[in-house]
């Protein structure tokens, strides 16, 4: 009799998909509206994207233009920033206007003053208003300044103790041994950097970090239009069903597994569009599968368990809410304020220390590492153990509240 | 044949039932009455074996039926107040749900069953969210009796249905007595009682015989005794 019950409870879940699907689509806009708002309202129309800086060079200084033209192509400033050559006078012009965020204006000499160590002073040029973009690149003028200080120190302090050795005729052959060495330890660690990139996003790079956090939400929040399905049985088909044979423990679990497998159907119909939106966000290789992603063998189980775990959270929150509009108020805020303690809005490193601590406990962060999983390919049984866990522990709190009610 | 004997019920320190007993023979129909909240639909959820109770023996046709959830399963079909139905789901769907026997079984009864007599086969494709109240009803009497059961417990089965569809169900429960079937129906409708061989009012946890076929003033006067 269970097994017609859940063969129902199934039916009714599937009856709940055109609403499911229509409402994936109205929280995709809502969420895009909410970034495109956001957007605006931080950075105005002045959001760019890019750092443009205007360059005004002395008269046939050959040797400063060769070295903006070095710092420009440096990938930090380059990745950022777009540099333009012109008169004082067209910049400021264009700084007034908003169409630059920065004016560098190169002194007479520069090349020789850091040379010879009297450093004549880069005068930059900052809008009144603090936009997003001349922060940056002040931030970026301080830091290459440091950099350049420090790399002046050396080479006077190789200088300073040649002189005090007596040996001020070999102080050029320093300078030229100096630098190679530099260079040679210089590059090799940009090198590093370049190959091993450090995230606070963890083992992923950001655009997938938010494309897994992204999901777990919409899979959660996705219950909000089957909310119809989620409502705790009346007290007379409580009876009714105990009759049957249909216990506390069978209701819970027809619902569970009912909604677990319309969001594992939801998740694979949205296969083809996370291909789609990947080709055109060009992450990874358009169409092709993930780098060390998991076969379909192991990655099938492994998201079934994910949505049945997400599901088993969306059961017990209705079943403690006991109403239709109290179960979406208390979906709503319970995954929300659980996401965002799971660091799923702003990655875990960045939020404060005491809240640290709560990441690994909030379900939202063991759905995404089960996602990650998938992604990452990872053969460990540690994502897997957390959901069964999850699942177990949301279930038995659901059957408690279901046999309390009954 | 239903014989329940000594049976007690209590919610906390709330006596809803205190040694209760009566008897229903084959085409008996049982009325019972009383002040709303006296416990009547804990009374019939015991009977029917949906709440459990504190002391007391329940028999059908000799089999002990406390203890042993086959019995009620067996032995009992209950109509409560409220229709258990699923109310997305289809008239078929809703019968398969509630059905207890095979498949087969259950085709047959739609030919020449209960399910049948109640006019079920014309209704089976639709939602149970369009159906009216007395269709509803139907549809939960034919859920309950697929198990072919010789007791019927209904309460209040004409509960907000109009005189049509009141009128249908007391010819269903009418041909059901006379073949052989006891019912055991709580009602605070006279058309209703009128069905009634045996009727019992339930007044401070206790059962007591009153005459048949009272009117309402006298049925009051019984209430307030």
């Amino acid at each position: 009799m269970c097994l017609v019950f859940w063969k129902l409870e199934l039916k009714r879940a599937y009856r709940r998909f055109p609403q499911m699907f229509a409402g994936a689509i109205a929280l995709l806009f809502l969420a895009g509206a909410i970034a495109l708002l956001a957007g605006r309202a931080l950075y105005g129309d002045a959001a760019v994207g890019r750092v443009s800086v205007g360059v005004v060079l002395p008269k046939e200084d050959a040797l400063a233009r060769q070295m903006v033209s070095m710092i420009s192509s440096l990938d930090s400033v380059k990745s950022l920033c777009d540099f333009r050559y012109m008169e004082e006078e067209e910049g400021i012009k264009a700084l007034r206007e908003g169409r630059l965020s920065a004016v560098m204006d190169m002194p007479e000499g520069l090349i020789q003053g850091i040379m010879d160590g009297s450093n004549p002073a880069v005068r930059i040029l900052l809008p009144g208003d603090d936009w997003l973009e001349s922060r940056i690149f002040r931030e970026l003028t301080e830091a290459g300044a440091k950099i350049l200080g420090a790399s002046q120190a050396g080479i006077y302090a190789g200088n300073e103790l040649y002189r005090m050795a007596g040996m001020e005729a070999s102080v050029p052959e320093l300078e030229r041994d100096l630098n190679q060495v530099f260079l040679s330890y210089s590059l090799p660690r940009e090198d590093y950097f370049r190959y091993l990139k450090v995230s606070a996003t963890g083992d992923v790079e950001v655009p997938v970090f938010y494309g897994i956090s992204a999901y777990v939400l919409f899979l959660l929040l996705l219950a909000i239009p089957a909310s119809g399905y989620l409502l705790p049985f009346s007290p007379v088909m409580r009876r009714k069903l105990t009759l049957l044979g249909a216990g506390s423990a069978s209701r819970v679990w027809g619902r569970i597994f009912s909604l677990g497998s319309l969001f594992f159907v939801m998740s694979l119909a949205a296969i083809p569009v996370v291909k789609g939106m990947s080709g055109l966000l060009k992450i990874g290789a358009a169409g092709a599968a993930p780098e060390g992603m998991l076969g379909p063998a192991a990655a099938g189980p492994v998201l079934l368990l994910v949505c049945l775990a997400a599901a088993s959270l969306v059961v017990f929150i209705y079943q403690a809410a006991g109403s239709l509009l109290g179960g979406v108020m208390l979906l709503f805020l319970t995954v929300t304020a659980q996401h965002f303690l799971a660091g799923g809005f702003l990655p875990a490193v960045f939020l404060p220390r005491m809240l640290q601590c709560l990441v690994p406990a909030m379900p939202s962060a063991i759905l995404m590492e089960g996602v990650q999983m998938i992604l990452g390919g990872s053969r460990s049984f540690a994502p897997p153990g957390k959901l069964l866990l999850l699942l177990a522990v949301c279930s038995f709190l659901a059957i408690l509240l279901e046999r309390r009610e009954a | 044949m239903l014989e329940v004997t000594g049976l007690c019920k209590s919610y906390k320190a709330h006596k809803v039932l205190s040694e209760v007993s009566l008897t229903a023979a084959p085409g008996d129909c049982v009325g019972i009455v009383g002040s709303n909240g006296c416990g009547k639909t804990t009374f019939l959820s015991i009977l029917a074996g949906a709440v459990r109770a504190d002391k007391g023996s329940i028999r059908f046709h000799g089999r002990e039926a406390v203890g042993h959830a086959k019995v009620f399963y067996e032995e009992a079909a209950y109509v409560p107040q409220e229709n258990p139905l699923i109310e997305e789901l289809s008239v078929r769907d809703n019968l398969s749900l509630w059905y207890k026997g095979s498949r087969t079984r259950m085709e047959e009864d739609l030919e020449s069953g209960p399910a049948a007599m109640l006019g079920i086969r014309e209704m089976l494709k639709k939602s149970v969210s369009t159906l009216s109240g007395g269709m509803k009803k139907r549809l939960s009497i034919a859920c309950a009796l697929s198990n072919h059961a010789s007791v019927l417990i209904l309460d209040e089965p004409g509960a907000a249905l109009d005189l049509e569809c009141k009128a249908d169900i007391r010819r269903y429960l009418e041909k059901y007595r006379e073949n052989g079937g006891s019912i055991l129906l709580t009602s605070h409708e006279l058309p209703e009682l009128s069905l009634c061989t045996v009727m019992y009012v339930l007044k401070e946890g206790r059962l007591r015989q009153i005459e048949n076929r009272l009117g309402e003033r006298e049925l009051i006067r019984e209430f307030q005794k």
